[in-house]
């Protein structure tokens, strides 16, 4: 049964405010209006949510624009709470919107079976155009046979179990189980499934009546704080198992995850996972904004630059001294890894000049710039910058002739013999920015360690893991993808062995 | 009083919460110290956790706590799993001490304070 609360005065003239204010001309009116409703409120209002904005709607009778928006947000979030609102709505005035707003809503187990059989009677005994009352019941009833496209389209985005559906031809349902679920997380969760282009359909932690035949499938993603209680949806649809539910933390950036189980379930042509707004999406790590940061241990130094770490405390301690001192630990900077990088990447080349040390300063007291292909290098210890078809220095502003690299060469991956990190034989050094297919290094990322692309994860931090915890424990303990951990625990375990 | 644990920390360590503290683990992707830190003060934590005592030579971190309300906790050990046993031990001195604007460090034998917005 439906929980019994009443939304505070404050609350109502909150989301009133919200509502009468948000923008309706964006590309995304429905998830703008929702955000702007969640903005500011709590854990309390967030479980009132819905019958906050159940109330709102005889507040906008004389604003229609507002109200059939309002009634897309209550139909879009699956807001069955509503339905006594809607319902006296429709008592008033048999608004062709509400009404098909009100057949979505009564599939929903957590609706009382009084009003699911008033809709009922009311698509099947009042006077409806002919073509609403069909969708009525396309969208209402599970076993009403769809013809055309558009028919077809509605029942098996209501009905995905129905045996002649086609859940690959409509927008992919994800299924929210609300078990146990923090109220403004779920909501927030809901919005991110919603913009990443998923149909969100609630299944509430108490069910008012059993839930329709054919409502969800086992082609349905179900998503659940509390993997116990799939068992009673398991026990209404037999079909369904534990390979289509997936668990969503307990934080407040259970969003995130959820719209990346969704894009693994359902494919990341059919969900868009939102770019998460991040300085680091736009900052090139050699912007002269990231170009010095970084604090780079001797282990990540000697495998990012191809150097042995006891050269680091010896032979190249005077040239390259470490930029930071933490108590007994030393950190070298990005700028000073590409620098000692760029020098074993001449030495490296057959039958090149033996590079100068200068190369080391120069490149560490250098600016920075937008893009590692506007920047060159030499090995008699030169930087140069792009400027038309020529590389020119960036002191003297002389044309420079020679033989230059660009800082986008010396990233790459290259070898180097018998000398850095290998004990012997001939050594790979991985590419700089991306040592490994699924690993990146940012210099304002986690100190420059190199993580896992996508997260804050070092893959340092797993390798020590499965050190202390056996081999193929990590992906476990981090939910992370086999194959992901696959491809960057090498490197994590060369970073400690280095 | 509720952290906010660096993703370098498993999964499970949240589980580790007591003594009026909650944890939960960030998994919401890539961003910056800087960035995670603000974060945290937005969504109503009181501190960041970060594994390693490599993340106190980051400035980003130093100088945000400065800014920010909120408390940078390092682990000194960078084992996950030590790191975690070493945070659960030290949650009551973190709760009765840590204040926003402070960096303290967990040890094997404790919490010290590192760095207050004083100094």
């Amino acid at each position: 049964m439906a929980a019994l609360v009443t939304p505070t005065p404050g609350a109502i003239a909150a989301a009133l405010y919200a509502v009468r204010t948000a923008r309706l001309e964006t590309p995304r009116p429905i998830l703008d209006l929702f955000r702007s409703v969640l903005r500011d409120i709590d854990e309390l209002e967030a479980q009132m949510l819905p019958q906050t904005l159940g109330r709102l709607l005889g507040l906008f009778a004389a604003d229609p624009l507002r109200r059939s928006a309002l009634l897309d947000t209550i139909a879009t979030f699956d807001m069955f709470e509503t339905l006594p609102d809607i319902r006296r709505l429709l008592e008033e005035y048999l608004s062709p919107e509400a009404l098909v707003t009100a057949a979505k809503l009564a599939a929903n187990p957590g609706v009382r079976p009084d009003d699911r059989e008033w809709i009922s009677g009311l698509i099947r005994d009042r006077s409806i155009d002919s073509n609403l009352r069909r969708m009525l019941e396309i969208v209402s009833d599970p076993n009403a046979q769809p013809f055309g496209v558009l028919e077809n389209a509605a029942h098996s985005e209501r009905w995905p179990g129905a045996e002649d559906a086609h859940p690959d031809q409509v927008a992919p349902i994800v299924a929210l189980d609300e078990s146990g679920a923090p109220a403004l997380e779920k909501w927030s969760v809901a919005a991110s499934l919603h913009e990443s282009g998923a149909t969100v359909r609630r299944v509430p932690a108490d069910w008012s009546a059993r839930p329709f035949s054919f409502w969800l499938s086992p082609a349905v993603l179900v998503l659940s704080w509390d993997p116990a209680s799939f068992s009673r949806l398991v026990s209404t649809y037999p079909a369904m198992s534990a390979s289509q539910l997936r668990q969503l933390p307990r934080t407040a950036y259970a969003h995130n995850t959820a719209v990346r189980y969704s894009a693994e379930f359902y494919g990341q042509d059919r969900i868009v996972a939102p770019r998460i707004a991040t300085g680091l999406t736009d900052l090139s790590p050699i912007d002269p904004d990231a170009y010095h940061l970084g604090s780079f241990d001797s282990h990540e130094v000697a495998v990012l630059s191809g150097t042995r770490r006891n050269d680091l405390y010896a032979n190249l301690h005077k040239a390259l001294p470490p930029s930071q001192r933490k108590g007994h630990d030393v950190y070298w900077s990005f700028s000073q890894v590409v620098a000692l990088r760029t020098w074993q990447y001449f030495r490296s080349q057959a039958g090149g000049r033996r590079p100068s040390l200068d190369l080391l300063t120069a490149l560490e007291s250098f600016a920075g710039a937008k893009s590692p292909t506007a920047v060159g290098v030499t090995a008699d210890g030169q930087v140069l910058r792009r400027q038309d078809d020529y590389w020119v220095n960036v002191t003297s502003d002389q044309i420079y002739i020679e033989q230059v690299r660009s800082l986008d060469a010396v990233f790459q991956p290259f070898e180097l013999g018998g000398y850095a990190g290998a004990s012997e034989g001939r050594s790979n050094v991985p590419a700089l920015l991306g040592p490994t297919d699924h690993s990146k290094v940012h210099p304002a990322l986690l100190g420059g360690s190199p993580a896992v692309i996508g997260t804050r994860l070092p893959v340092r931090a797993l390798a020590e893991y499965e050190r202390d915890q056996g081999a193929g424990s990590a992906h476990r303990a981090y939910g992370l993808d086999v194959a992901v951990a696959n491809d960057v625990l090498p490197l994590g375990h060369r970073l400690l062995a280095a | 009083m509720k952290l906010l644990l660096d993703s370098a920390f498993p999964r499970g360590a949240i589980d580790r919460g007591h003594s009026g503290v909650a944890l939960e683990r960030w998994d919401g992707g890539e961003q910056s110290d800087s960035e995670l830190l603000v974060t945290a003060r937005t969504n109503g934590y009181d501190g960041v956790v970060f594994l390693g005592h490599s993340a106190l030579a980051r400035s980003p971190i130093l100088e945000s706590v400065k800014t920010e309300p909120v408390i940078a906790v390092i682990t000194y050990s960078d084992v996950p799993t030590q790191a975690t046993r070493h945070l659960e031990a030290a949650l009551k001195t973190l709760k009765q001490s840590a204040r926003p604007h402070e960096i303290w460090l967990v040890l094997a034998v404790g919490a010290r304070k590192v760095q207050s917005k004083a100094n």
